[in-house]
């Protein structure tokens, strides 16, 4: 009977703290060019939250200054995604390249096992080498992003 | 004698005022020429300095800002753009500096407002978030209206858990700079995730807002929340384009959400009373402006369900409009010398370059399903070649297997004929396209010259019993 009841309670609990979970931020846009965050034009001073994805087109790059300090960079024709976890932030590299400069940062790929995580570690995936699928990548963002314009340093 | 001493004495004094006024004459001059040489120098001195810590400046890296500040250590930029070049990439031990230089710009210009704001984005990242807070709330101060503030204070809020106050500085920062729409909603978006909230705190009563908004929800799929906000454009009764609203109308088109559409485009109407004909209030139960009488037709039940069906009104290209094709070889435009009816027709010129085999124009109507439908229209010719004339083609928007009838075609020289088609719409046809067509030409001699007018377009739902001949989808008349 009681233990029932706890589980019912448990249940509620767990069910109100994942209807009340609010995006956990990460860090900042400290600089970008030509780069989208879920297909929209990112901006300096964007908070990006765990579980957001950048994508940084030809001739971009984008920095991002992480919580705890450190900063990661994500360099041309890349995709990140970068979520949060309890003693860490993790970038998972989707496609090209990521850099840190924070012991607070760990970048690993999504299939590859030989990523180096360590201070000043640099990850180059080029498994996806097929340029036909990365002009496709460019093109399913959204309208507002279609208005190809460069991503802007300063917004005044 | 003793006056001629006298005059003697007072010309000796008088001399020697005059000397004593000369030497003091000429230390001035001295002194002027020396200040006068010593701001010349001054200024050439300044104006060098600034050449040169420009020069390095430019150079926009750390080593050039660095030398920008020996030659000009007064001017704020110098610090501030150093500060900027060490953020990236900000190395773990160059975060006190960025801070330090920061400060020293605000020191340097106590009223510049994005100075403020970076060094209260430099004391976040040091984690010292009252003294970011106060000096992102100095920005807003000194510039309320700044979109680079707003924006980086918006961002600082909701970093911290402020997400109204967030929303309301996001809100300062569209109506600052209108291009920061999308990349403001996508962000409250991923903060919040809360439509309601972000039409209430952030969206002003802005037209063009509005419907930068509503472009981004159809654009990011977000079909509910774009009814929503369309909806509350309606509701304010904002001023608006027709134009603006085709984007949120083509995603309704293209959703199949056809009440909505039926909706939307009544309000639309509403309030762009030169939009002609398309009756649809039958259709979703909305009560419409009062159409022209259309002509009378046995067995007819709705006013023309076609818009702008006598072309009297421009091409709107878009919503439950006539939308042009564009294709090569063809010119499609309003006549306003041949015309059946009323002052303008639809003319259709074809340069004899092309065997086209599509629909040169085409228009969406919404229709209820299985109901009979009277189309009719006329069309006239004037030298169009080959065997293949344009024609009339009603399809469902979906799926044409479901629904497909077409006219005969019009070839040759002739005056305004008359094109019927009537059919039943099929159980689950909610859309219809009106098409104008010309079918590809199969002969040697296939590319088509010539002009075509359409004119008195109309499409109206007419009783069953006026149809009962009717097979679904069958041509029923299709004279010449």
């Amino acid at each position: 009977m009681y233990t029932r009841r706890w589980a019912v309670i448990t249940l509620v609990v767990l069910l109100s703290a994942a209807v009340d979970a609010k995006p956990v931020p990460i860090g900042t846009v400290s600089s970008c060019k030509a780069a989208t965050i879920h297909g929209t034009n990112l901006v300096p001073g964007t908070t990006i939250f765990s579980g957001d994805t950048i994508h940084v087109g030809a001739q971009g790059n984008v920095w991002i200054a992480v919580e705890g300090g450190g900063q990661v960079q994500v360099p041309e024709n890349s995709t990140v995604v970068l979520t949060k976890s309890p003693d860490s932030t993790r970038v998972t590299v989707d496609r090209g390249q990521a850099q840190m400069n924070s012991k607070g940062v760990v970048i690993n790929s999504v299939s590859l096992e030989d990523i180096r995580s360590q201070v000043g570690a640099k990850v180059d995936l080029d498994k996806h080498k097929d340029t036909d699928r990365d002009k496709d990548r460019d093109c399913e963002v959204s309208k507002d992003s279609r208005r190809i314009r460069p991503c802007r340093d300063d917004i005044d | 004698m003793s006056s001629r001493l006298f005059q003697h004495d007072i010309t000796f004094q008088a001399g020697t005022r005059t000397y004593g006024r000369l030497r003091s004459i000429g230390w001035l001059d001295s002194a002027a020429r020396v200040s006068l040489i010593g701001c010349v120098w001054l200024c050439l001195s300044l104006v060098f300095s600034q050449a040169v810590a420009n020069r390095y400046s430019r150079q926009q890296t750390p080593e050039g800002f660095r030398k920008a500040i020996h030659w000009e250590p007064w001017n704020p930029d110098h610090y501030a753009g150093l500060a900027r070049a060490l953020e990236r990439p900000l190395k773990e031990g160059d975060l006190l500096e960025v801070v330090r230089l920061y400060e020293k710009a605000v020191q340097l210009s106590p009223h510049n407002a994005i100075y403020w704001a970076r060094l209260g984005q430099a004391y976040e990242w040091a984690g010292r978030l009252e003294d970011a807070q106060n000096a992102h709330e100095q920005a807003m101060f000194l510039s309320p209206s700044s979109p680079t503030v707003n924006w980086t204070i918006g961002n600082f809020y909701l970093r911290e858990g402020k997400t109204k106050l967030a929303l309301h500085a996001f809100q300062r920062t569209v109506l600052g700079d209108p291009e920061m729409g999308g990349p403001a909603f996508d962000l409250a978006w991923r903060a919040t995730g809360d439509g309601e909230l972000i039409a209430r705190e952030m969206i002003p009563a802005d037209t063009d807002i509005y419907f930068e908004y509503l472009n981004y929800l159809v654009g990011t799929e977000r079909q509910d929340e774009a009814e929503k906000v369309w909806d509350r454009v309606v509701e304010l009764g904002l001023h608006f384009e027709p134009t603006q609203a085709f984007p949120y109308l083509d995603a309704l088109i293209q959703h199949r959400r056809i009440d909505q559409l039926t909706a939307a485009w009544s309000a639309l109407r509403k309030k762009n009373p030169s939009i002609s004909g398309g009756l649809h209030a039958s259709l979703a139960g909305f009560s419409t402006a009062v159409e022209p009488a259309p002509e009378k037709q046995e067995g007819a039940l709705d006013a023309n369900l076609v818009t702008n069906g006598d072309f009297e009104s421009g091409i709107l290209n878009g919503g439950l409009d006539w939308r042009i094709n564009p294709a090569p070889g063809v010119i499609i435009g309003m006549d306003n010398s041949i015309f059946r009816d009323g002052t303008h027709s639809l003319q259709i010129r074809f340069e004899g370059t092309q065997n086209l085999s599509d629909a040169l124009v085409f228009q969406y109507v919404p229709v209820r399903p299985n109901t009979s439908y009277r189309f009719a229209a006329f069309m006239r010719a004037q030298g169009i070649t080959t065997d293949s004339g344009p024609r009339f083609q009603i399809r469902d928007a979906d799926d044409p297997a479901k629904l497909f009838v077409q006219s005969g075609d019009v070839v040759g020289d002739s005056t305004w004929v008359r094109r019927q088609l009537d059919f039943i719409s099929g159980p689950s046809t909610r859309l219809l396209e009106i098409r104008v067509v010309r079918l590809a030409s199969s002969k040697f001699d296939n590319r088509i010259a010539g002009t075509a007018w359409v004119d008195q377009v109309e499409m109206k739902a007419i009783e069953s019993a006026a149809a009962t001949n009717l097979a679904r989808g069958e041509v029923h008349t299709a004279a010449r």
